[in-house]
């Protein structure tokens, strides 16, 4: 019995460490993620600033394309992509309020970002060139000019559970960068369509 | 309203305070100085030292329109030298700029980098956290409240008043005596006395390009402080 459960572990531990190590075994990991939650904390770095400005969310997807990423704190904003539609509810004087700025539609952009990483396609966008370091570390850096001059590069660091993402690092230059950690992450677990649609579903 | 120029600036300086109340009081737009009573003291909401402060910002335009950003100011009230960063809820950086001796936008992404956005920006900073300089200072009441009014070279002036203990009002007037710019400053309910930062700002643009920005401190770090006094809401 004991050398049975040794032998799942051993497995399991191979299995987890495996996944990191090519494109293809990255795809067929992502491939049997159906929905993923998840707690994050977000640490913007800047060199003006000695301690970082630290904002805390939430977020929800499901294959293929639907998302919701919600910032609990110190601002309110939802981030809401169903059906390729995306709109956003900023909080404004006390309540969530559409927003209509043209910032939308650059959001759409990161949102179609998130959604490809969450699916496993690091290696498709043309705009970033994906480099797969070993230890589960992704490394995008922009193609074009005009990307390089907002993006320097991004690094996502892949979690031991398949599937999953640890920590994502998306740098402006070398002192300037935005840190996500992801915990509390949950794979394939049911999920209220409502969450994708309304700001603020109930139990939400 | 106030004359300017090199050569009127010397009969500036070599008028009495009294002749200045009296000349305040004649101007239009202005509300009339009143004598403040002694002992009564002078408001002082201007930050001291060299700090970092972290603010949510919520911007809202003609029509309704709101925009939600996020702020980081580093800010020096000896050599008023001013940094600050724009950015989304996301993090991403939309402005960047700095400003001592001149000013130099390090980054701006559309529509951040429009003719005037930095420089009107920075003049919004230095209103809400850096005392008036260079100027002819005269003290007094408007409503009872304790008020400063600064008289700038370029003929523009700024009153700064007590409303309350740890609560301001500072007004902005242009050069023909229009009042263009009006801040609140609200402090945290545990620290209402002066030299800390304002827990809320408001500040409304009454100019030709109209909008109101509510400012809500985050977070606040005195970075010349031997204890390095921090500060949050």
């Amino acid at each position: 019995m004991r050398r049975c459960l040794q032998m799942v572990l051993v497995t399991a531990a191979l299995f987890s460490i495996g996944w990191t190590t090519s494109w293809s075994s990255i795809h067929a990991a992502a491939d049997a993620v159906r929905t993923v939650q998840s707690d994050f904390t977000q640490e913007k770095h800047l060199p003006i600033l000695q301690r970082p400005l630290v904002s805390k969310g939430r977020f929800a997807y499901e294959a293929p394309g639907n998302l919701r990423w919600e910032y609990h704190a110190p601002a309110r904003s939802i981030l809401l992509m169903q059906g390729g539609e995306t709109r956003r509810f900023l909080e404004s004087q006390g309540r969530l309020v559409p927003d209509r700025s043209a910032g939308l539609a650059a959001m759409s952009v990161v949102m179609d970002q998130i959604t490809a990483w969450l699916q496993g396609r690091f290696d498709t966008n043309q705009s970033f060139a994906a480099e797969l370091v070993p230890g589960g570390t992704i490394v995008l850096t922009p193609t074009a000019a005009g990307m390089a001059k907002m993006i320097h590069r991004i690094e996502l660091q892949l979690a031991a559970q398949p599937g999953a993402i640890d920590m994502v690092t998306i740098y402006e230059d070398e002192a300037a960068f935005t840190r996500l950690k992801f915990h509390n992450l949950r794979l394939n677990h049911p999920l209220e369509e409502a969450l994708f649609r309304e700001a603020a579903p109930h139990g939400a | 309203m106030v004359p300017d120029g090199p050569g009127r600036r010397g009969r500036i300086a070599a008028l009495p305070a009294l002749a200045w109340l009296l000349l305040l009081s004649a101007c239009a737009g202005m509300p009339a100085l009143h004598p403040l009573p002694p002992g009564v003291s002078q408001p002082r909401p201007f930050l001291q030292g060299r700090w970092q402060l972290t603010h949510r910002i919520e911007a809202i335009f003609p029509g309704n329109h709101t925009a939600l950003l996020m702020g980081a100011l580093e800010l020096d009230s000896e050599t008023r030298h001013l940094r600050c960063a724009l950015m989304t809820v996301e993090g991403f950086t939309l402005f960047s700029a700095a400003k001592s001796d001149r000013l130099r936008v390090t980054r701006a992404v559309p529509p951040f980098d429009g003719p005037g956005f930095a420089e009107g920006l920075m003049a919004d900073l230095a209103l809400l956290f850096l005392a008036p300089r260079e100027t002819r200072q005269v003290t007094g009441s408007i409503h009872g409240r304790p008020t400063r009014r600064f008289l700038h070279m370029d003929g523009t002036a700024t009153d700064v008043s007590t409303i309350a203990t740890g609560h301001f009002r500072i007004d902005r007037y242009s050069s023909d005596a229009r009042l263009i710019r009006r801040a609140l400053l609200t402090p945290t309910a545990a620290r209402p006395e002066e030299g800390r930062p304002a827990a809320e700002i408001h500040l409304d643009a009454l100019g030709d390009a109209r909008y109101a920005l509510r400012l809500t401190l985050i977070d606040a770090v005195r970075t010349d402080a031997s204890d390095g006094a921090t500060d949050s809401p």
